[in-house]
């Protein structure tokens, strides 16, 4: 009886780890493929030789991306949009999912609903009323009108994290707090929000992912070439005639490294549980 | 040095749910008062507009003779433990204690030091630099509850603080936070659904049911004198048992049980008020202690019939569970631990009749 539970738990494991590793690579395969790209001299870019290091592998590509193209301005830009699609998320989420979540108002239900419904269309589909209300407000070529659509993605799914985790506080902590001293609004700031940090990180990093690497918004509203985020730097790149396949390569692998880096530094407070231990239990 | 005061207190939430239907108590100051009633009798709810954690939506709450309906929980000097602990998990022991007193704004030393005298009040300073989560119910209950002394406010409110923990550390915390009360001589307010508990602790107890305060009064009063059949039957473990049947007689008035299963005198001092029940339905209590074996020798007792159906013995006593006649219905007698009673044996119990209480049947208040 024992024994053969612990055999099929070994084949259990055999099983898992095998369907892992088979999707690691698989998942992996594309970044190497681009990762090689970027080594290549010029003249072997579009060999399809299944090498780890090109042969003749060089930076050259790298060099070239910071020195004689744009990259650097993409990237800032890049990163001026998203963090203030972050900030906005952040600040705007944790805030109505607070609302959502612990008080009663007319048409709660039907907030809360609406937050989903969005989530239902593509944006593609949302693509032309959006572009037509920018016009209309005069916000096409600017940042203000990215971070609003960039925000406006990624909001409701945002709110809805937040309510979800709040929903999950003992409100006999604020209560606590409020009797402490605390007003409705400092109980939120100084005991509810921090517990809430593994949602808050959440809603961070979904906010900053919509927008760093997002190209068709961008390709709309984005138009001079002066507020180009990454992607439409990487895509002008691609010339009428031939690609840089190695430029273009170089900047994936640099474009992907803070959203890594992202992850890996607050993966610690995407492990929630915090809250363990304040109620019975 | 602070007394507060409930003046026709109502609560109906949202929905037009009512659930405080018009509640007048006067709790004096360093008064140990207790309020307690079956779950759902709005207890918590009385407790939380005191707090100020709910709104009132009629009558007014005072504290030391000023109406506080409008103030914020924050600025009625009072302090609140919970039943769930509502430990902030982000801080340790001391940072919870001292919590209120920072926002507060007290000096850095002062907190310090009555932080300190709190935790050895209620022995918890080894415990100041653990998270709630390393603690244990009775410490958590404990740390809790320094975050409530710390301040010295002038009111306590108390939601049942010792449901989460095991019988035993129950008891226990029941006469600790009984020593607080005597230590620190500050008014305290406290919710239980556990009679003994309220009997125990409480100088003044408000029994409630249905939103209403069914009788307030010292333990012994409600123990003794209950005002009608709910307070009767809820106070007292076992429970009083009640036996339907009419008065007759006219000179010596006499109880009937209804199927005809005894008959017992009324009191001498229960005549003049059962007078006018004469032919009436009653219902009669006694208590469990007033029931005894054959054979007792009483002043006034009335022999009754019974069918032992269960005993418990309970060590110093006997918990004896009989049935009269052909009723289905069990009661309940406390028998000293003599002599074990035989199940299914017939047994001539005695009524001690001058401890009956009798109830109207329809208003259920006492005659
Ligand atoms: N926020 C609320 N909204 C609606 N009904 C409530 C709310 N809080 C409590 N109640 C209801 O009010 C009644 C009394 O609750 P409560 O005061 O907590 O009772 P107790 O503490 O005596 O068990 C219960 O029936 C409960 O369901
Ligand atoms: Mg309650």
């Amino acid at each position: 009886m024992t024994a053969s539970k612990a055999e099929t738990s070994v084949l259990q494991k055999i099983f898992s780890y095998g369907v892992l590793i088979v999707f690691s690579l698989v998942a992996l395969f594309p970044i190497w493929q681009v990762l090689s790209i970027s080594l290549r001299p010029g003249n072997k870019l579009l060999s399809t030789e299944l090498e780890m290091i090109p042969s003749g592998a060089s930076f050259q590509s790298f060099v070239i991306l910071f020195t004689e193209r744009d990259f650097l301005v993409w990237m800032g830009n890049s990163a001026f949009v998203s963090i203030a699609v972050t900030i906005t998320g952040v600040v705007f989420a944790s805030m109505a999912g607070y609302g959502f979540s612990r008080f009663r108002f007319p048409g709660k239900n039907f907030g809360l609903l609406s937050l989903l419904t969005t989530q239902m269309f593509p944006a593609t589909m949302l693509l032309l009323p959006m572009y037509i209300m920018l016009i209309k407000l005069g916000l096409i070529n600017t940042y203000l009108g990215a971070v609003i659509m960039y925000s406006a993605t990624a909001l409701p799914f945002c709110v809805w994290t937040m309510k979800g985790y709040y929903d999950t506080i003992p409100t006999s902590l604020e209560e606590a707090a409020r009797i402490d001293g605390c007003s409705q609004f400092e109980a939120f700031y100084k005991i509810i929000l921090p517990l809430a940090a593994p949602a808050l990180v959440i809603t961070a990093l979904f906010s900053f992912m919509t927008a760093w690497s997002e190209y068709i918004v961008a390709a709309q509203i984005l138009q001079d070439s002066a507020l180009w985020t990454l992607p439409l730097g990487l895509k002008s790149f691609e010339a009428s005639m031939s690609t840089e396949w190695g430029l273009y390569g170089a900047a994936s692998i640099i474009v992907m490294i803070p959203v890594v880096i992202l992850f890996l530094a607050l993966s610690r407070w995407l492990v929630s549980g915090l809250t363990l231990g304040s109620v019975k239990g | 040095m602070a007394s507060v005061r409930l003046e026709n207190l109502k609560k109906t939430y949202e929905g037009g749910k009512s659930v405080v239907n018009g509640v007048d108590v006067t709790i004096e100051d360093k008064e140990f008062v207790v309020l307690v009633g079956p779950s759902g009798c709005g207890k918590s709810t009385t407790l939380r507009m005191i707090a100020g954690l709910e709104d009132v939506t009629e009558g007014k709450v005072f504290i030391d003779d000023k109406a506080v309906n409008d103030l914020p929980p924050k600025d009625r000097d009072i302090a609140m433990v919970f039943q769930n602990y509502a430990l902030y998990p982000h801080m340790t022991v001391f940072e919870n204690i001292a919590f209120g007193l920072r926002l507060r704004g007290f000096p850095k030393n002062e907190i310090e030091k009555r932080v300190r005298e709190a935790a050895s009040i209620l022995g918890i300073e080894e415990l100041l630099d653990r998270k709630p989560k390393a603690l244990s119910g009775g410490q958590r209950q404990r740390a809790a509850i320094g975050r409530a002394i710390v301040r010295k406010p002038k009111v306590f409110l108390f939601d049942e603080p010792l449901s989460n923990l095991d019988a035993k550390l129950r008891v226990q915390m029941r006469t600790e936070i009984s020593r607080l009360h005597q230590r620190l001589e500050t008014t305290m307010i406290y919710v239980t659904h556990d009679q003994t508990e309220a009997m125990t602790m409480g100088d003044k107890i408000v029994v409630m049911k249905d939103g209403f305060a069914q009788q307030i009064a010292e333990p012994l009063d409600l123990y003794n004198h209950p005002k009608n059949r709910f307070v009767a039957g809820f106070i007292g473990s076992p429970a009083m048992n009640f036996f339907e049947g009419t008065i007759a007689g006219s000179q010596n008035l006499v109880f009937k049980e209804q199927q005809g299963s005894f008959q017992m005198p009324v009191p001498r001092e229960g005549k003049r008020r059962l007078k006018s029940y004469v032919r009436k339905k009653v219902i009669m209590g006694l208590r469990p202690e007033h029931i005894h074996r054959p054979g007792s020798r009483l002043p006034k007792g009335a022999k009754v019939a019974a069918t032992v159906q269960v005993v418990e013995p309970m060590g110093n006593e006997i918990y004896t569970y009989f049935s009269l006649g052909k009723e289905e219905k069990q009661y309940t007698a406390r028998f000293d631990a003599a002599v074990m009673p035989i199940v299914g044996k017939r047994l001539d119990v005695l009524f001690d009749t001058s401890k009956a209480h009798f109830f109207n049947t329809e208003t259920e208040a006492v005659i």
